[in-house]
């Protein structure tokens, strides 16, 4: 017999919010990339390609991995989370922090509004760590998936430190290198750290769960997470301090977790129950295969490869569009997909269930836009892609007109969701049963 | 057959069901036994040593009658009848609270005819929070539901009042993280075994390891509203899933889960 007397799934005040958030920041950033078409044939240093990195990796990524997080944590971890109090501190520094620096890039005011958002953002994060570890401590078993979101978690402590640091450095300059230095490992800590760790903690337990598959043992999970860790750390020290020209080693120690990770995907894959994949899996595999760009690019542009100046940094820019852009926004297009109306539905007919004729999860949202918002995000990307690559600004117009389709065609489905109400259920009628 | 102290009395009346009978006439506490749902329920939860405590009587009053029905006992191993005496001061926990906060059920009619009041009682632990606590009456210390519960985070207190009278004290080990633990995931293998015996015949089998999230939750509880009276349903689920448990709780209804290997749980949920 439980004595769990509630449920361990956190208020929808708590989780849904963070959706509405991204869904929000993700139109906000497709509305940015139409006006940012002049942005992308110089330095990737440029105030519009801050503002939309920015506004992706806080506003839309980070923000929807928090709401998600605070929803799966007690999945994956098997108990309650530590402080739903602290979960709503943290999405409001963030939405705050995320705006404030935003505007900050946009109009490159490096001044006060600045060092405000840099520590809106740097207490969430650290509100973010205590509650994160504090549920990871209460959990009944430790497990390899919590190893990797409770690091990923420091890795986005670390990445928001070097980010105030760097903000503080624009107006008193006390660094002792410049500034594209740091913004490398600012990039890099946030890249592999926070994201690629988070992604492969939290993906190890769903995607599986979702295939109905068991894969058998976490070996290559073990071996995925001391790889990256360690490719990240000898990355660091190298960059900070030695100097030496390894960098693509490290970047290999990077990839191979990655590829172990995908290795125990497809090891998953194979023994999968399922007879279709639904649309929320299949962009999540066109996410996994977008990987395979950034992974690519990774050894060119931390090798010193002598390429012409402009091909160098258009190649920079592709590799940063292909993160975030690419493997992270497909992925989180994806799961969205699958994980919100879960939630939504959860909340709305969990106390209904097997007494009235309830909907499914799947029925709350249009299938329709969930394909054509496939379609227009994949459009798009490869437009954007192919228009930064060949410097041709019609072509990374158009890519931003597709791009907005498909973020207006996600958040229209996020809100029909967040939105849904239950109405007119049917009792069962049971026929002889005695109820 | 070898008996000893840690013998279970099920395996005593297997071996030779003419035990009964003479388990029976050691004294009348062990009439009981002449009832097949009591010996049941209670025969497979207690050992020689278990028995004797509650009937008052020594570990050698079963050796001597079993004897000559083939039954020879180990070396003593010096384990007496009354060693664990109930010179236990009361728990601090009981002696500060309140009447008012002082659930009693009263079984000794149900053990007399011969109903298993285990789910009446479970039904009552269930009741319980870190404010209160459950007084049972009965006629005899029950020292497997002691047992049971313990593992699920309650602390006991029995007090003997007469030969036929004992008062026994459940409540909520104060939540310390490690009771907390172990109530909630206890794997509750021998509790899900006993219960599989005790509603032989009256399980509902249901296999939701192919259907995809929430179609196990939907499933499951959509049975239990068609489940008859006195059934149990025997879910086969691919983990322990954190979101119905609480819904089981709500519509009140007692789970005991086995954790068999990865992807393979099983969970016997019963009315309470």
């Amino acid at each position: 017999m439980s004595t769990a007397t509630v449920s361990n799934s956190p208020s929808k005040w708590v989780v849904l919010p963070h959706f509405a958030f991204a869904a929000l920041s993700f139109m906000a950033l497709s509305v940015l990339l139409l006006f940012s078409t002049d942005a992308f044939g110089g330095h990737y240093f440029h105030p519009k390609l801050l503002t939309l990195t920015h506004v992706a990796v806080l506003g839309w990524a980070t923000m929807l991995i928090f709401g998600a997080l605070y929803q799966l944590l007690p999945v994956v971890l098997e108990c309650r989370l530590y402080s739903e109090k602290l979960a709503v501190y943290t999405c409001g520094l963030l939405s705050s922090g995320t705006i404030s620096l935003a505007y900050s890039f946009w109009y490159f005011q490096l001044g006060w509004t600045m060092h405000l958002a840099a520590c809106l953002l740097l207490i969430a994060f650290l509100l973010f760590n205590i509650n994160v570890i504090q549920t990871a401590r209460k959990a009944p078993k430790w497990t390899i998936e919590a190893d990797f979101i409770v690091t990923s978690a420091v890795w986005l402590l670390v990445t928001g430190l070097v980010g105030v640091l760097m903000a503080l450095n624009f107006t008193y300059p006390f660094l002792p290198q410049e500034h594209v230095h740091y913004l490398k490992l600012h990039a890099h800590i946030g890249m592999a750290g926070w994201f690629l760790l988070l992604i492969i903690g939290v993906g190890a337990k769903l995607i599986p769960m979702f295939l109905l598959a068991h894969p058998q043992g976490t070996r290559k999970l073990n071996w995925a997470y001391n790889l990256i860790n360690g490719g990240l750390l000898l990355f660091i020290v190298d960059h900070m301090l030695l100097h030496t020209g390894w960098l693509p080693l490290y970047a290999g120690l990077v990839a191979a977790g990655l590829l172990l990770f995908l290795s125990y995907l497809q090891e998953a894959r194979k023994t999968m129950q399922r007879k279709e994949v639904d649309l929320g899996m299949q962009q999540t595999f066109v996410a996994l295969a977008l990987l395979l760009l950034p992974l690519v690019l990774v050894f060119v542009v931390s090798s010193d490869l002598k390429l012409p100046q402009g091909l160098q940094l258009s190649l920079y820019l592709v590799y940063g569009i292909s993160v975030f852009l690419g493997f992270v926004t497909a992925l989180i297009l994806g799961q969205t997909f699958k994980t919100l109306p879960f939630i939504v539905w959860m909340h709305a007919y969990e106390d209904h269930v097997g007494k009235y004729k309830t909907p499914l999860p799947k029925d709350l949202y249009s299938h329709t836009l969930l394909r054509w918002q496939n379609i227009s995000y994949l459009a798009g990307f490869v437009m954007l892609l192919a228009g930064v690559l060949l410097g041709q600004r019609q072509l990374i117009l158009a890519g931003s007109i597709v791009f907005s389709i498909a973020a207006s065609l996600y958040t229209a489905n996020v809100f029909q969701l967040l939105l849904h109400r239950a109405h007119d259920l049917k009792p069962f009628t049971y026929g002889s049963a005695n109820t | 057959m070898e008996i000893a102290a840690n013998t279970k009395i099920s395996a005593i009346l297997k071996a030779n069901p003419a035990a009964i009978e003479a388990i029976a006439s050691i004294n009348r506490h062990f009439e009981k036994l002449r009832n097949p749902l009591l010996r049941k329920v209670l025969a497979s939860r207690v050992t020689v040593a278990d028995a004797a405590r509650i009937g008052g009587c020594s570990e050698e009053d079963f050796y001597r009658i079993l004897e000559p029905l083939g039954f020879c006992p180990r070396a003593a191993t010096g384990n007496t009848a009354k060693q664990t005496a109930a010179v236990v001061a009361i728990p601090a926990y009981l002696e500060q609270l309140r009447p008012e906060n002082l659930l009693t059920l009263d079984v000794r009619e149900d053990i007399t005819t011969g109903n298993d009041p285990f789910l009446r009682i479970m039904a009552a632990v269930g009741r319980l929070d870190s404010s209160n606590a459950l007084q049972l009456i009965n006629t005899f210390e029950p020292t497997p539901l002691i047992d049971i519960l313990k593992k699920k985070g309650y602390a006991a207190y029995a007090e003997e009042q007469s030969p036929d009278l004992v008062h026994t004290f459940f409540w909520l080990e104060h939540l310390t993280e490690v009771g907390e633990a172990v109530a909630e995931k206890e794997p509750a293998s021998a509790d899900l075994k006993a219960l599989m015996h005790a509603y032989e015949g009256k399980l509902v089998h249901l296999d939701v390891r192919h259907l995809e999230m929430p179609q196990p939750m939907v499933s499951i509880l959509s049975h239990l509203e068609t489940l008859p009276a006195g059934a149990a349903l025997y879910v086969t689920h691919r983990q322990v899933p954190q979101f119905l448990l609480p819904k089981l709780q709500e519509r009140g209804f007692a789970v005991a889960i086995q954790q068999a290997e990865p992807g393979e749980v099983f969970l016997l949920i019963y009315k309470v």
